[in-house]
């Protein structure tokens, strides 16, 4: 090991492939996203696969609240969404379960609009579709690891409900580039892929 | 072959959209921010804008309605970014802004180097 360096931690991997169902038993108190390319209807898949997910506040950083619509008849929970997107370039009036605000420029200002927000909403799950808003996780800086760590850090803090805390997805467009995952941050990673194929079974 | 404004402020991103468009024999002109390419467009007259929504700065809205206001809203404009609008928000932003297209990051090259060339038709 270098000089001046130190472990921080040690990370056993494992597949969840057969895991999923047990992971999804657990209680999460927040989801994060990273790329953008999720659809939001892949995004409702994941998220009815929760069996208990109670509230979930949507912040959206890259869809339109109009855009999501027609898929939020699929969802079975609650969901309150927080739309930085459209007032960039459209008048919205407010709407129910719905409301416009400023892109944040960075995770300092998303603290900002969590917070001015949980009260309101008192959240069972929050969504942050996506980190990659912020971070380019193929090249993280030191200056962008710290500020997504003090983030993490501030989720844990102010909203911890349970013990279990952040699942992160990604998809696997990209996951070659990624080279800079916050493996000791988070408690799941997850890594969303699609199959595609001719049917002879299917999973129940 | 035309000339192409690329307005983004995401520097690497730019760079890449200025080599796709030059490889393609267009000439490039880059603006980093809504204020800097109102300021430019004029001068550089562009066949084709490659517009950029999530900028700091002036909102996309306000840059379409100063492009109106400048009697500039003839000019032809496709939107290059990770928001995903809704069907009724994309015609919304064809009919009231002429946007031409619209095309969502992370972008297939020859895709979008074939909407550019339709775009300039």
């Amino acid at each position: 090991m270098k000089d001046g360096y130190e472990v921080v931690a040690v990370n056993y991997w494992k597949s969840v492939n057969n895991e999923f169902k047990r992971i999804m038993l657990d209680f999460w108190n927040t989801f994060l996203l990273i790329h953008d390319s999720l659809e939001f209807n892949e995004i409702v898949g994941f998220l009815n696969k929760i069996p208990y997910p109670g509230k979930i506040m949507y912040i959206s950083l890259t869809k339109t609240s109009d855009s999501i619509k027609p898929d939020l008849k699929n969802l079975k929970s609650k969901i309150f969404i927080i739309d930085c997107v459209s007032s960039l370039v459209f008048e919205k009036k407010e709407i129910r379960d719905c409301q416009f605000e400023p892109t944040p420029s960075n995770l300092n200002e998303m603290i900002e609009l969590i917070e001015k927000h949980l009260k309101a909403i008192e959240p069972d799950l929050i969504v942050l579709d996506s980190l990659s808003q912020f971070i380019d996780f193929s090249s993280i800086s030191v200056l962008k690891g710290r500020e997504l760590y003090s983030f993490l850090d501030y989720l844990k803090n102010r909203y911890s409900k349970t013990p279990y805390k952040f699942i992160l997805l990604y998809d696997n467009i990209l996951s070659k580039e990624l080279a800079n995952l916050p493996t000791t941050g988070v408690d799941v990673i997850l890594k969303y892929e699609i199959i595609a194929g001719r049917i002879d079974w299917k999973d129940e | 072959m035309g000339k192409i404004m690329i307005v983004d402020d995401n520097r690497d991103i730019a760079e890449t959209l200025r080599t796709i468009m030059e490889i393609e024999k267009h000439e490039t002109e880059l603006a980093s921010n809504g204020e800097e390419f109102l300021s430019k467009v004029e001068n550089v007259n562009p066949d084709l804008v490659l517009l950029d929504v999530m900028m700091p700065g002036l909102k996309t809205k306000d840059i379409l309605a100063k492009l109106k206001e400048k009697r500039l809203d003839r000019l032809r404009i496709m939107l290059v970014t990770v928001v995903r609008f809704s069907e009724e928000e994309r015609k919304f932003l064809m009919d009231e802004f002429k946007i031409r297209d619209y095309v969502t990051k992370p972008f297939d090259i020859p895709e979008l180097v074939n909407r550019v060339r339709k775009a300039l038709l």
